[in-house]
C-alpha cells in the first residue's frame, strides 16, 4: 500500500537548509491502522503531505497504491488523490460558502460524478454520521464536532483506499473525539481501508494497530513503553 | 453539484468585490454601446435622409457661394438655362429629376417676398424640340429623366405622373408637371400672412397672377415663397434665359458620386455640389464620436481589466486554504485555472450585459436630445462590447489563475 524508501525533505530558509525529514523508510500494508506520533516540528505533517502526493520529497522514492507518486504528473497525482486518498484535517477545512451536503459532495463534484449520485451518496454519509438534519447548514452554523463529522463524511464519499488523518481529534470534545476515532477504526476494520493517523495524543495513538514515532525528522517504531513514558510526560 | 455551481456560490458569498469589478467592466461597455448607438443612429438617419432627399446635387454659378444659396437663393449670380439641356443631352446616369430655378425679389402688400421661377417637367420635353435633336424625346422617355436603374436598390426612383400633376405635391417632390405662365404656387406661411387661398389673384410686377395652389407646410424656406413659371420670372427679371441654380435629384447616393465628376466635366464654369458634402460635417462628427467611444472603451476596459485582476488576485490570496483543500480533494491545477477563468468570464459577461443595458438605456434616453434622431441600439457595439468585456476579464485573470494553479496544496495542513 505505502512504501517510502530513503525519503527525505529539506527546506531552504534564506541561507539555511532545514532537514524536515531525514532519509527514512516506511511501509504500511493494506488495511493497517498506523498512528504517527511525535512532538511538534518533528516532521509528521511533512510525512503526511508526502504520502498524500502534495509535497515533493527532496530525495527518495514514495510508492503509494502501487504508483511511484512523484514520477506522476501533478494532474495524475491529483486524480489519484481524488479517487483513492482521503484526507481528514485538524481544522476540518470545510469550504465555508458550501452547505454540509455540498461539502460532502465536493470530491465527487471534482471527479465529475452525476449530480444525483453525488447527492444520494452525500446524504447517506451525513445520515451515517447523524447529521441528516444538518445537511443544508453551512460550516459556520455547525459545532466543531459536527464540522469534523462532515469532514469525515467528505473523506469517505469516494470510498478511498487510503485515509490520511492529520490530528483529526485535536479540536474536539471527548465524545466527538471518540466518535471520529470509532469511524476511522470502522473504515479499517469493516471496509478494509488503510488509515495513517498523525496525532500528538498518545491515548489516541494507542488504539492504532501500529504506532511509529517521529523525532527530529526520524521515524522509529514506538514501543508500548515509549508511549507510556510519553503519556506520563 | 457542478463546477460552475462552485463559482456561482463563491461569488454569491462575497459579492462586493465582484460587483466593483463588474461595474468597472460595465462602465466601459456602457460607454461604447451608448456612444456607438448614438453615432450609428445619426449615421443611419443621415443616409436615409440623403436617399429621401433625392435633390442631392446642386449646380451653381461659379461665383456663387453655397452659403448665399442657402441664405435665400438670392445670390444674384446666374448661368444660362441652356445648361439644363446640356445635362439632358449628356444623359448622365443617375439624373432622376432636375429643377432649374431663378429667384426674384418682389413686394406684395408691402411685404418683401421672393418669387422663385421653376420649370415644369413638361418644359423639358419642349426643350428636346428646341434643340432639334431627333432622339431627345425618346431619350427623355426611356433613358433620360425619370430613368430607373439597378442602383435604386428597390427605392422608387420615379415620381408618378399623378404626383407631379398635383400642384400641392410640389412642396414634397419639388417637381410639377405643368404650370401655366401666370399661375402661382404660394408657400403655406406666406399664404397665411397674405390671406391667400386657391383661386385668388395676386398682382406682381404689374401683372395679374392666379393662385393655382397654396402649398402645404414643408417646414422649409419654401413656406415663405411664391413659385411661378421660370420663363415668366425670367421675363419679369429682364435678364433673359438664365437661372440661379439647377437642383438635380440624383438616384442614388452611389450614383451621385460619379455624377458629380460628369457634371463638373460637362459644365466647367459652374460649381457642382453634392449635399453629401453638407452632411460631411455631421458624418465627421459621428466618426469622431465613434472613435472617441472606442478610446473611452479601451481606457475603461483597462481600468475594468485592472479591477478584475485585483479582485482575482485578492481572491486567490484570500482563498489559498480553500484552494489547497480543493487540491487535497483532487482538484487538478487545470481545474483551479478553470475556476478562476470561469469566475472572470462571469464577471466579464455580467459586466458586459449590464453595460449593454445601461448603455442602451442612456442612448435611448439621451441620444435623441443630442442628435435629434430616433435611436436604435447598435448591435455591433453590443457584440463587441460584450466580447471585449469577456476577453479583458479573461486576460486579466491569466496571472491570478496561474498563481492559483501553482499553489502548494500542503497549505491545507497549515493554519492560514
Amino acid at each position: 500500500m505505502i512504501q517510502l524508501t530513503n525519503i527525505a525533505k529539506q527546506y531552504r530558509l534564506r541561507d539555511q537548509v532545514i532537514d524536515a525529514l531525514l532519509p527514512t523508510n516506511f511501509t504500511v500494508e493494506q488495511g493497517e491502522f498506523v498512528a504517527i506520533t511525535g512532538p511538534s516540528g518533528s516532521g509528521k505533517t511533512t510525512m503526511l503531505s508526502i504520502l498524500g502526493g502534495m509535497l515533493s520529497p527532496s530525495a527518495g522514492e514514495a510508492r503509494v497504491l502501487g504508483e511511484n507518486l512523484y514520477q506522476l504528473t501533478a494532474e495524475q497525482r491529483a486524480r489519484l488523490r481524488n479517487e483513492s486518498i482521503g484526507f481528514v484535517f485538524q481544522n476540518f477545512n470545510l469550504v465555508p460558502w458550501l452547505t454540509a451536503v455540498e461539502n460532502v459532495q465536493l470530491p465527487l463534484t471534482i471527479l465529475g460524478t452525476d449530480r444525483q449520485v453525488q447527492e444520494s451518496r452525500a446524504v447517506e454519509l451525513l445520515a451515517r454520521f447523524e447529521l441528516a438534519n444538518r445537511a443544508d447548514h453551512k460550516p459556520s452554523e455547525l459545532s466543531a464536532g459536527q464540522q469534523q463529522r462532515v469532514a469525515l463524511a467528505r473523506t469517505l464519499v469516494t470510498d478511498p483506499k487510503l485515509i490520511l488523518a492529520d490530528e483529526p481529534t485535536g479540536n474536539l470534545d471527548p465524545d466527538t473525539k471518540q466518535l471520529v476515532l470509532n469511524a476511522l477504526h470502522q473504515c479499517c476494520d469493516e471496509y478494509g481501508q488503510t488509515v495513517v493517523l498523525v496525532t500528538h495524543d498518545d491515548s489516541i495513538a494507542k488504539t492504532a494497530g501500529r504506532v511509529v514515532r517521529m523525532e527530529r525528522g526520524t521515524l522509529t517504531e514506538a514501543t508500548e513503553r515509549s508511549l507510556n513514558i510519553a503519556s506520563a510526560g | 453539484m457542478k463546477i460552475h455551481n462552485l463559482v456561482w456560490k463563491e461569488m454569491k458569498q462575497r459579492p462586493a468585490p465582484c460587483v466593483a469589478a463588474l461595474m468597472a467592466v460595465a462602465l466601459g461597455v456602457a460607454a461604447l454601446v451608448s456612444i456607438q448607438s448614438v453615432a450609428a443612429s445619426s449615421q443611419t438617419q443621415v443616409a436615409r435622409q440623403m436617399n429621401e432627399l433625392g435633390a442631392n446635387v446642386l449646380v451653381l454659378p461659379k461665383s456663387a457661394t453655397l452659403e448665399d444659396y442657402y441664405a435665400a437663393d438670392l445670390h444674384g449670380e446666374t448661368m444660362p438655362e441652356s445648361y439644363v439641356t446640356d445635362i439632358i443631352m449628356a444623359q448622365a446616369v443617375g439624373v432622376e429629376e432636375m429643377a432649374p430655378k431663378l429667384c426674384l425679389p418682389a413686394t406684395v402688400q408691402d411685404k418683401q417676398v421672393t418669387v422663385t421661377g421653376i420649370l415644369p417637367r413638361s418644359e423639358f420635353f419642349k426643350k428636346s424640340s428646341w434643340q432639334s435633336v431627333d432622339l431627345m424625346f425618346q431619350e427623355m422617355e426611356s433613358g433620360g429623366l425619370g430613368q430607373s436603374h439597378e442602383n435604386c436598390n428597390g427605392r422608387t426612383c420615379q415620381l408618378t405622373d399623378e404626383a407631379m400633376k398635383d400642384l400641392k405635391s410640389y412642396a414634397k417632390t419639388r417637381v410639377v408637371h405643368d404650370l401655366a405662365p401666370y399661375d402661382l404656387l404660394v408657400g403655406a406661411d406666406l399664404a397665411s400672412q397674405l390671406g391667400l387661398n386657391d383661386g385668388d389673384t395676386l398682382e406682381l410686377y404689374g401683372e395679374q397672377f392666379d393662385v393655382a395652389a397654396v402649398l402645404p407646410a414643408s417646414g422649409t424656406i419654401d413656406d415663405q415663397r411664391l413659385f411661378a413659371h421660370l420663363h415668366t420670372v425670367q421675363d419679369l427679371s429682364g435678364e433673359g434665359p438664365v437661372v440661379n441654380v439647377i437642383e438635380v435629384m440624383a438616384c442614388c447616393e452611389d450614383v451621385t458620386a460619379g455624377l458629380i465628376t460628369n457634371l463638373e466635366d460637362l459644365l466647367p464654369d459652374t460649381r457642382v455640389i453634392t449635399i453629401s458634402q453638407l452632411v460631411e460635417a455631421q458624418v465627421g462628427m459621428n466618426r469622431l464620436m465613434s472613435r472617441l467611444s472606442l478610446l473611452l472603451f479601451a481606457i475603461l476596459m483597462l481600468v475594468g481589466g485592472a479591477s478584475v485582476a485585483a479582485v482575482m488576485f485578492s481572491n486567490v490570496s484570500e482563498r489559498r486554504k480553500e484552494m489547497g483543500t480543493l487540491m487535497a480533494l483532487g482538484a487538478t491545477p487545470r481545474l483551479l485555472h478553470r475556476l478562476v477563468f470561469m469566475k472572470a468570464a462571469c464577471l466579464g459577461l455580467f459586466g458586459g450585459v449590464c453595460g449593454i443595458l445601461v448603455g442602451g438605456l442612456i442612448a435611448m434616453a439621451f441620444g435623441p436630445m443630442i442628435v435629434d434622431v430616433p435611436m436604435s441600439v447598435s448591435t455591433s457595439a453590443m457584440l463587441w462590447g460584450c466580447t471585449g468585456a469577456i476577453l479583458v476579464a479573461l486576460l486579466s485573470s491569466y496571472l491570478p489563475a496561474r498563481k492559483a494553479a501553482q499553489l502548494d496544496p500542503s497549505i491545507c495542513f497549515q493554519d492560514v
